[in-house]
């Protein structure tokens, strides 16, 4: 049985409650796992641009720790997903010397797994399908992707599978512009007018809800919506929600509270 | 064996269409066949058809960026669809069908023009797909670039001498590298954009260091970091 650590150092000037609750469908699911203890706060991917150094260091004690422990980290949104693997990558290859100062080796660096990719398994899905108690048969939402994690890892979570263990319709949509996010400190127009495109083309489509798998994605889509809208001169209203969240709902968790819609911006009607 | 695909093909003459519009064709290609065959087997079907067999350059499928020598196989397999949407590689600036006007991808050269040989030339053409891969293209036309920034890198690493000015250029605050955003999924071959990445990092980190107060936001950013996470 695999041991599993969930890394929750989720940064806090960003929306964190809609990805933590990802902790509690582990629970759900009944897949037992620990979590991550004094982590420093994963500062965003581009950070590495900015201080690749300290950024090494923020993700190096969870991995030494999950190392030493043999425990699988799990990651809950992509952020975190690729932060893990970066380091992961770079300290196998050029982190020779703290690695023997912590008597690790490269094969022995943990794996990571992004949290959707839990919930593809075939036993996994048939809890899902046996517990269900809304369906979401009328409902159509969007997965967004974006440009930061790889379409082909995002192909791994069968996410039309999960989609279908809870009745919901999956609106079809390019999934791959980028978010904007990474510019909006920059450019805010520009950024804004990127993530304007991508709610507007989710609106479009008849998406009553856009799942999306990043925190800082989540954030600026769902906190920045109003501003977004005014910017490209649209009205839009669309909830962000992770899919950790449509799941629970979907097993039958309604307390807004719990869901964390109490800290959506845009908030969910549905239930 | 040969493999079934739906394609709708943008179409449109800047002499004569107002809007463009895209032709449905039903074709049969082997899946060990290249994107340059599939366009050639579809000009079979609609005769006026035309496409720039430019190898760095590319095509969009599904909205990605993707390069002729691409196999029906790797398409299909990304897509896990056997209906593809062939556009221009950007398609406000289409001239005929997927043949577009790329004049302003060598404006954006010419910036550089005092700080690289002729000889370097072959490099920057070489690096067409990325430049209108850009998303930030779309919504700012004089954004130098992705493909500028590549450029930009290897000609620092070059032409030292000429480093300082270089970076000045690539800093720009409302078209430099700081309206960059990754390529992943925009371009089907990963590697390509994982290349541009970690050229753009290494350009970023360059102009960090060289010129570290240019840029008011991005001191803050720093800033609001520092007094975060330290």
């Amino acid at each position: 049985m695999t041991n599993y650590i969930v890394y929750n150092a989720l940064n806090p000037l960003y929306s964190t409650k809609p990805f933590d609750v990802g902790i509690l469908l582990l629970n759900e699911l009944n897949i037992s796992s620990e979590t991550t203890s004094n982590s420093q706060f994963d500062p965003g991917f581009n950070y590495s641009t900015l201080n690749s150094d300290l950024f090494v260091q923020i993700f190096m004690k969870p991995l030494l720790d999950a190392t030493i422990n043999k425990q699988t980290i799990i990651a809950l949104e992509d952020s975190s997903y690729l932060g893990l693997n970066y380091v992961k990558y770079l300290l196998a290859s050029n982190f020779d010397n703290e690695l023997a100062n912590s008597n690790v080796t490269c094969k022995d660096l943990p794996s990571i797994v992004h949290i959707n990719s839990l919930f593809c398994s075939k036993n996994i899905l048939q809890h899902i399908s046996s517990n269900l108690k809304l369906s979401f048969e009328n409902f159509y939402a969007g997965f967004y992707i974006g440009t930061d994690i790889d379409a082909r890892v995002c192909k791994n979570y069968h996410i039309e599978n999960i989609f279908a263990s809870i009745k919901l319709n999956k609106v079809n949509m390019f999934q791959y512009a980028p978010s904007g996010f990474d510019i909006f400190t920059n450019s805010p127009n520009v950024a804004q007018k990127m993530a304007g495109k991508i709610l507007c083309d989710a609106f479009d489509s008849g998406c009553d809800f856009l799942i999306v798998n990043d925190i800082r994605t989540f954030t600026f889509f769902d906190t920045y919506q109003k501003k977004i809208a005014k910017t490209i001169g649209r009205e839009i209203s669309i909830s962000i929600l992770t899919l950790s969240q449509v799941i629970l709902m979907a097993l039958g968790v309604t307390d807004k509270a719990v869901l964390g819609f109490d800290k959506h911006s845009v908030m969910p009607t549905f239930i | 064996m040969p493999y079934s695909l739906d394609l709708r093909v943008f179409r449109f003459n800047v002499q004569t269409d107002f809007l463009p519009y895209y032709t449905p064709i039903s074709l049969k290609i082997d899946k060990s066949a290249t994107l340059l065959d599939l366009l050639k087997s579809a000009k079979n079907k609609i005769k006026d058809l035309k496409f720039d067999s430019n190898v760095h350059l590319g095509v969009k499928v599904n909205s990605v960026i993707t390069m002729l020598d691409t196999t029906i196989r790797e398409i299909i397999e990304f897509f896990e669809t056997n209906e593809l949407i062939i556009e221009p590689i950007d398609e406000f600036r289409a001239i005929h069908d997927l043949i577009i006007d790329f004049s302003d991808f060598y404006e954006k050269m010419a910036i550089l023009s005092p700080y690289f040989q002729e000889e370097d030339k072959k490099l920057y053409d070489e690096l067409i797909s990325c430049y209108y891969a850009s998303p930030a293209l779309q919504y700012e036309r004089d954004y130098l670039g992705d493909s500028f920034f590549l450029f930009a890198n290897t000609l620092t690493n070059k032409y030292p001498e000429h480093k300082e000015k270089i970076l000045k250029i690539v800093a720009n605050e409302n078209y430099g590298i700081w309206l960059h955003t990754p390529l992943k999924n925009l371009l089907l071959d990963s590697e390509i954009a994982n290349f541009v990445e970690k050229n753009i990092t290494q350009l970023k980190q360059d102009v960090l260091k060289l010129i570290p107060n240019f840029n008011r936001a991005t001191k803050q950013e720093l800033k609001r970091s520092k007094n975060f996470f330290i």
